[in-house]
């Protein structure tokens, strides 16, 4: 079985079909019960890879909960989910009566969307009749449905949510390492764990009204291949179902079963496997059969009739249910239409002037930002404040695929987009001004560094009274007056600036001479890597004297889901460090020269400077700016203040989401934003990508004054500058699956917030640390966004579009990127986005491989 | 003068007053739907603030001015309410909690919907503890108590939707009821021997001569409704369950609300003093409940129920003080641990930042001499201040001084030394010297405050306690020895002993089918389809 694999390899590489056809399966003309092993394993397999990672909290990214399922087209996964885990994958109806009645939704979109599915317009009244209804999609039920049956059920937890909350608890104790303090022993792996965790279970039985539940525990077998087997035996399911079946048994557990599809594909990076999924499988799995055990014989074989006699016409039942679906796949069309149009009209116009503006003023500075939506109103507001600013939009990681280890710490993390594994090392050291930064000043590295752990010992010492029982008693008489203070904090949020966790511990005096270096290369290898990236930025050539690289990052305090708010690119973490090794690399003399043999010149008054776009406040923080030349200080000072402009421009756009008013002085205005990113009570310190729906990639000539209101990913790309189209190709294959990404973790979160979003926020209740949240006591581990990200509190902050993704290249060179890249074809042609081409004649969109008009603008 | 008594009469009652306002105001605005609560919160906000300087300035008065005897200025005007030092200072902090806890949930709950209800409680809430802490007589006390339930419940069930919200405020519920009845029997056996509902008169009789039976029966049904009340062990599963309802409910209950009975066990102090059944009662739930939540904590997966846990573990500490009689002690842990609870619930979100944090040290096992050495040295340093410092002698009976090493002693478990540059052994020993003396000061500070509350430590139980907090320390050095030892006990404690799964059995076999029926089906067209976001535990 190959996979949904999108790690680089397959990606750049191009691999060959990543699904399998089903029909090894279908040929199988045995017996249900005589099952083979490597049936067995095949159809568990492919259910596993049905389920999409769900990254910790201190690396949240944002993750199309279906990846899994892209290589179906979208209408049937619609129906399988409705079927399978009763999960809504299209906005509701109730979402789009609202649009329709409000006038969001127009007839012209209705007839266009109608027009583009291939119904007749005779239809129309049908999909305005259908609005009114909800589609009548029943969920398949599994075994322990069937099994809870008795009639005094009430009195007691329902079977499904009692083994949900025991598999996740089990989950919970087991894959925890930092929340609790007494640490189980779990060498023998998540099956064996939990056996041994139910065996000697003492509770359980109780709550789910089954006294006897150890007889059927007893017939538990010990390894997870043995239970699997047991499992599919006992069940006898027409094989053509199993897959089915066993992707509906994980999506009882979505939570988790995320939780361990992300820890195998970390693996996957690794180059190990991982068989946590699979654990959890035949987990869920054996409950159900464990139950049976528990059952008279005359139930059980009235469950069994009940599931045989759904689960044989499985697949009909998904035929059904996705013919019924084409109402809401035309609605969600509808829904896009609108947007389409404007989108289609700024850029119409935009390219107008484009080719009308020939001349520009001389640039001075450029600015390179990430592809973030919430770039775009910066970099908009920044162009307009001077004309000598030239913004670049490009992955927030700068193309420096790394992962960084603190100063003096083994907390080493990713700092690149999910798709990919770090390839490089990233360390922090002490550089002062004497040595003009680029060696480390020994003698201070050591002092900082004794410093640091000194005072990591001192919290650890102080904080063993928080976290032994017995201190924690005692301590809270002596000590608990002192967090007077601490509550009262809570009376007035303070405007601090955002806090630099990765320099926790270290003196003022060294903090600002912490500085991340790569490490472990040598200058050649460094040249390389500084071409590369150069180049696919654009900044091969005409480099301004002062250069800009811009990553982003948030600002919030008791906001668990904080990371899920920085740069998805970095992988959940601001772009600071990406920025700032860039810079560094870009400064440095010796890279620069071995460069200039690769016939990249960079002007010798030319420097590069890192700094972060803090997307809470909308305020620029500046880094390493002691090491920069005395002339380039005075042009940084010119900077400055037109950034200070565009910046108060952005607040002030962004006020009124904020519930701010716009209309303050500049001074007061900031004020509020800050007190409001430092505001522990604020469940919305900012909407992050909520609204995104686009993705151009094309010259910034091409989008220039137009106003996109922070719902673009922008990234530049001038084909002229790629003549073999690498760069393209990497375009499509890494940044637009991350855009993707995004946009479907919102679409999911906005569609069904109670399955694939994580619910109430003032309900959240962290586990592990940073594995993930329960809404409330537990219940599965929740993914996705929380209602309060998407929703102020009176409508929708976010409209579930799929992305349109916008592309100003040769259509041969797209057509043959496509043709390349299994991933990116089922996205295109299983309609999980639009993409459209944008050429000198104007737009066209691309449907069922080839090129048609856009017809969004026919009247 | 009677008019300076007018005065501070008002301003002791004026909390329960401006709350009850509130509660008017939001149940009459509650039809309202597109009021979003914003105006009321202002109300509430300037209400609460005044509440707060009231029950400040009710405190000053009782410092500066401490009434003669036992008639407070409030008695001449409401029958049955009373201001004392214990209440007044509790009632500071209560309506302090109020002010922050309420201000967090303006801004913490804009766009929910139902914010009127919330509020309603919330003053409700407010208003009735304010009442319980003025009690002097046995009606009011009971009528106040039943109220905080009452009021409580609306903030339980905030999300209505949510079946283990309701089904652990019925637990809750379950509780409630039985204590009432236990009150009435309390106050009836009281009032048989004092002739008079008063709780002064009661305390005053009870000082002067000896416990007739009728007292003892008082006391133990007053003993057993605060445990009912307190979410000591087994009846603790509706704390560690109220997790359904927003994350500053849970900051009042466990701030607020869950240790009054800390509050009544000190007011009753003299009425325990003479019952010993009552004393034993509290020593061995309270330490049973201390022993056992105390490892419960330790296995804790997610924040919240670490915290609630914390709660329920910290209670049965506190009611442990008063069994053994330091009341002092007792007090100091309940406004100590109040403050605490209420700031690391409303901060529980931050655990993400805690842990990353957190991540950035290099962890080491512990040495394991350390593990032997440290409570000797705690026990030295804790001895060494208090003689240095408490001058007038023993403070604190002996065995107390020995539970307080074995508490702090984890201070000096060192490491081993991983890395050159990591700091050396002398000096972790002198921070953790200096944290320690820290401690033991603010310690001996906190037990010289003059609040009037005497203390009648109970030796034979003291050395119970002793052996039961020895056996902590035991326990928790254990883990650091062996690390991954003690599964089977480690697997009872993940589980909560199995305790609460029998309560709750019993609670659905009480009140059936409502909880699941009347919620979740209703949202769903397939009855298959009762997958619940939610659990117990």
């Amino acid at each position: 079985m190959n996979t949904i694999d999108t790690n680089s390899a397959n990606i750049h590489e191009g691999s060959g079909p990543l699904y399998p056809s089903a029909s090894c399966q279908e040929h199988d003309e045995q017996q249900a019960g005589k099952a083979t092993d490597a049936q067995n394993d095949a159809a568990c397999e492919k259910a596993c890879l049905a389920i999409a990672p769900a990254w910790p909290l201190d690396r949240a990214i944002a993750v199309n909960p279906h990846w899994g399922r892209i290589n179906r087209p979208l209408r049937q996964v619609a129906a399988r989910m409705a079927l399978l885990g009763n999960i809504q994958v299209f906005p509701t109806r109730e979402y789009l009566r609202e649009a329709w009645a409000k006038g969001r939704m127009t007839q012209q979109d209705l007839f266009y969307a109608l027009a583009t599915l291939q119904h007749g317009e005779d239809c129309a009244n049908q999909c305005i009749d259908a609005l009114e209804q909800t589609p009548e999609i029943a969920q398949l039920p599994l075994l322990i449905d069937v099994l809870d049956d008795d009639p005094a059920r009430h009195t007691r937890l329902s079977w499904r949510q009692a083994i949900t909350q025991q598999v996740s608890q089990t989950c919970a104790a087991f894959f925890d390492e930092h929340q609790a303090d007494w640490q189980p022993v779990r060498g023998q792996g998540l099956y064996v764990f939990w056996r041994d965790t139910l065996i000697h279970d003492h509770g359980i039985g109780v709550l789910m009204g089954l006294p006897n539940l150890g007889k059927g525990l007893s017939a538990l077998p010990a390894t997870r291949r043995d239970a699997e087997k047991w499992v599919m035996i006992r069940l006898g399911l027409p094989h053509d179902a199993w897959a089915d079946y066993l992707e509906a048994v994980l999506l009882t557990v979505n939570g988790w079963a995320s939780w361990c599809a992300y820890l195998g594909w970390q693996a996957k990076q690794e180059g190990r496997s991982d068989d946590h999924l699979r654990d959890l499988l035949a987990i869920r799995l054996a409950w159900g059969a464990v139950l049976l055990e528990c059952k008279t014989d005359s139930s059980a074989k009235h469950a069994f009739a009940a599931l045989h006699k759904t689960w044989s016409h499985a697949s009909e039942l998904l035929a059904d249910a996705e013919r019924a679906l084409w109402v809401d796949e035309v609605w969600q069309l509808a829904l896009e239409a609108g947007y389409q149009r404007q989108l289609a009209s700024n850029l119409s116009t935009a390219s107008l002037r484009h080719t009308l503006e020939s001349s520009r003023s001389e640039v001075e500075v450029q600015a390179a930002f990430c592809i973030d939506v919430r770039s775009e109103r910066l970099r908009r507001a920044l162009e307009t404040a001077s004309p000598s600013i030239q913004t670049i939009g490009f992955a927030g990681f700068f193309g420096l695929p790394i992962a960084y280890t603190p100063f003096a710490t083994n907390a080493r993390r990713p700092q690149l987009p999910g798709l990919l594994a770090p390839v490089l090392e990233v360390t922090d050291c002490v550089m002062t001004e004497e040595t003009t930064g680029h060696e480390t000043s020994t003698s201070e590295q050591r002092a900082a560094k004794q410093a640091r752990l000194r005072n990591f010992a001192l919290s650890t010492q102080w904080q063993a009274n928080s976290r032994w029982p017995g201190a924690a008693f005692s301590f809270v008489e002596a000590a608990g007056l002192g967090y007077l203070g601490k509550l009262a904090g809570w009376l007035r949020p303070s405007g601090q600036p955002r806090p630099r966790d990765d320099l926790a511990g270290i003196p003022a005096l060294y903090r600002s001479l912490c500085r991340p270096t790569l490490t472990g290369l040598d200058v050649s290898d460094k040249v390389n890597l500084a071409a590369t990236v150069l180049h696919a930025m654009g900044l091969d050539h005409d480099l301004a004297p002062l250069v800009l690289l811009v990553g982003h990052g948030s600002q919030s305090v008791n906001n668990a889901h904080a990371a899920a708010l920085d740069c998805g690119a970095c992988c959940g973490q601001t772009g600071e460090v990406n920025a700032r090794v860039l810079a560094q690399l870009l400064n440095d003399t010796a890279v620069r020269a071995g460069l200039v043999e690769k016939n990249i010149a960079i002007p010798s008054e030319t420097v590069f400077l890192a700094a972060l776009h803090n997307t809470t406040t909308d305020e620029v923080e500046w880094f390493d700016q002691d090491l920069l030349p005395h002339q380039a200080q005075e042009r940084l000072e010119r900077v400055r203040s037109a950034f200070d402009c565009a910046c108060d421009q952005v607040r002030r756009e962004r006020a009124p989401d904020l519930t701010l008013d716009p209309r303050g002085g500049h001074g007061d205005l900031l004020e509020q934003v800050r007190r409001r990113a430092n505001d522990g009570a604020q469940t919305r310190p900012e909407w992050g990508l909520a609204g995104n729906a686009s993705f151009i990639i094309a010259p910034r000539s091409r989008t220039q004054h137009i106003v996109l209101d922070g719902r673009t990913f922008l990234h530049d790309y001038t084909a002229q500058n790629d003549p073999d189209s690498s760069i393209l190709e990497l375009l499509m294959t890494a940044p637009m699956l991350v855009t993707h990404w995004i946009n479907w973790q919102y679409h999911a979160s906005t569609c069904d917030p109670d399955r694939l979003g994580s619910g109430n926020k003032v309900l959240h209740n962290v586990v592990g640390g940073h594995i993930g949240v329960f809404e409330g006591n537990g219940g599965d581990l929740r993914i996705g966004l929380s209602k309060q990200s998407l929703h102020n509190g009176k409508q929708w902050m976010h409209e579930p579009l799929r992305l349109t993704v916008v592309i100003d290249a040769p259509r041969v060179a797209i057509e043959r990127v496509i043709q390349q890249h299994t991933v990116v074809q089922q996205l295109i042609n299983h309609g999980w986005l639009h993409l459209w081409h944008f050429g000198e004649k104007g737009l066209s969109r691309y449907a069922a491989g080839e090129w048609a008009q856009l017809g969004l603008m026919t009247q | 003068m009677k008019l300076f008594n007018l005065l501070s009469a008002a301003c002791a009652i004026a909390p329960a007053v401006f709350m009850l306002f509130v509660v008017w105001r939001a149940n009459s605005l509650r039809g309202d739907p597109d009021d979003n609560g914003s105006d009321l919160w202002a109300l509430f906000t300037v209400l609460s603030s005044l509440a707060f300087l009231s029950t400040l300035f009710t405190l000053v008065l009782q410092t500066l001015a401490p009434p003669i005897g036992d008639q407070g200025p409030l008695s001449g005007y409401v029958p049955g309410l009373t201001v004392n030092l214990l209440g007044g200072l509790v009632a500071v902090l209560v309506q302090l909690l109020g002010m922050v806890i309420g201000g967090f949930s303006s801004r913490y709950l804009q766009g929910e919907p139902g914010q009127m209800r919330y509020i309603a409680g919330f003053a409700g809430v407010l208003a009735a503890v304010h009442v319980l802490l003025l009690a002097n007589h046995w009606l009011v006390l009971i009528a106040a108590w039943a109220l905080v339930g009452k009021a409580l419940q609306g903030l339980l069930c905030f999300y209505p939707g949510r079946p283990f919200a309701l089904l652990a405020a019925y637990k809750k519920q379950i509780a409630d009821q039985v204590a009432d009845v236990l009150l009435i029997i309390a106050a009836a056996s009281a009032y048989l021997d004092v002739g008079s509902g008063s709780i002064s008169d009661l305390l005053r009789q009870v000082g002067t001569g000896d416990a007739s039976m009728a007292l003892e029966i008082s006391a133990v049904c007053l003993v057993l409704a605060v445990i009912l009340r307190t979410a000591l062990l087994p009846i603790h599963g509706w704390l560690i369950q109220v997790m359904e309802a927003p994350t500053p409910v849970s900051a009042l209950l466990h701030a607020g609300v869950v240790n009054l009975g800390g509050f009544i066990l000190i007011r009753f102090s003299p009425l325990l003093d003479v019952s010993s059944v009552a004393r034993w009662l509290l020593v061995i739930f309270g330490l049973g409940t201390a022993l056992l939540a105390g490892f419960v904590i330790l296995t804790r997966i997610s924040i919240k129920v670490r915290l609630a846990w914390s709660t329920v573990a910290q209670m049965g500490f506190m009611v442990l003080e008063c069994g053994l009689g330091l009341y002092q002690l007792a007090i100091m842990h309940l406004i100590g641990h109040s403050l605490y609870k209420a700031h690391t619930f409303l901060s529980a979100s931050m655990v993400v930042r805690q842990t990353r944090l957190r991540m950035l040290h290099v962890t080491a096992p512990t040495r394991r001499i350390s593990l032997l050495v440290a409570p000797l040295l705690a026990y030295a340093i804790v001895s060494l201040v208090q003689n240095l410092v408490g001058s007038t002698g023993a403070i604190w009976p002996w065995w107390w001084s020995i539970v307080l090493a074995a508490a702090w002693a984890p201070m000096f478990w060192l490491p081993m030394n991983v890395d050159d540059e990591a700091p050396p052994t002398w000096y972790r020993l002198l921070a953790g010297i200096g944290m320690l003396v820290l401690l033991m000061l603010a310690a001996l500070l906190a037990h010289a405050v003059p609040l009037g509350i005497g203390s009648s430590p109970h030796h034979s139980a003291g050395i119970v306690a002793l052996a039961g907090m020895s056996l902590m320390y035991v326990g928790l050095a254990t883990l650091q020895w062996h690390q991954g030892c003690w599964g089977t006990w480690r697997r009872w404690s993940y589980a909560g002993f199995y305790i609460d799964e029998f309560y709750t059995r019993l609670a659905l076999r009480l009140w059936p089918t409502r909880w699941l029926s009347a919620t979740h089906l209703a949202r769903q067209p397939d009855c298959l389809a009762t997958e619940a976001s939610t659990g117990k535990q």
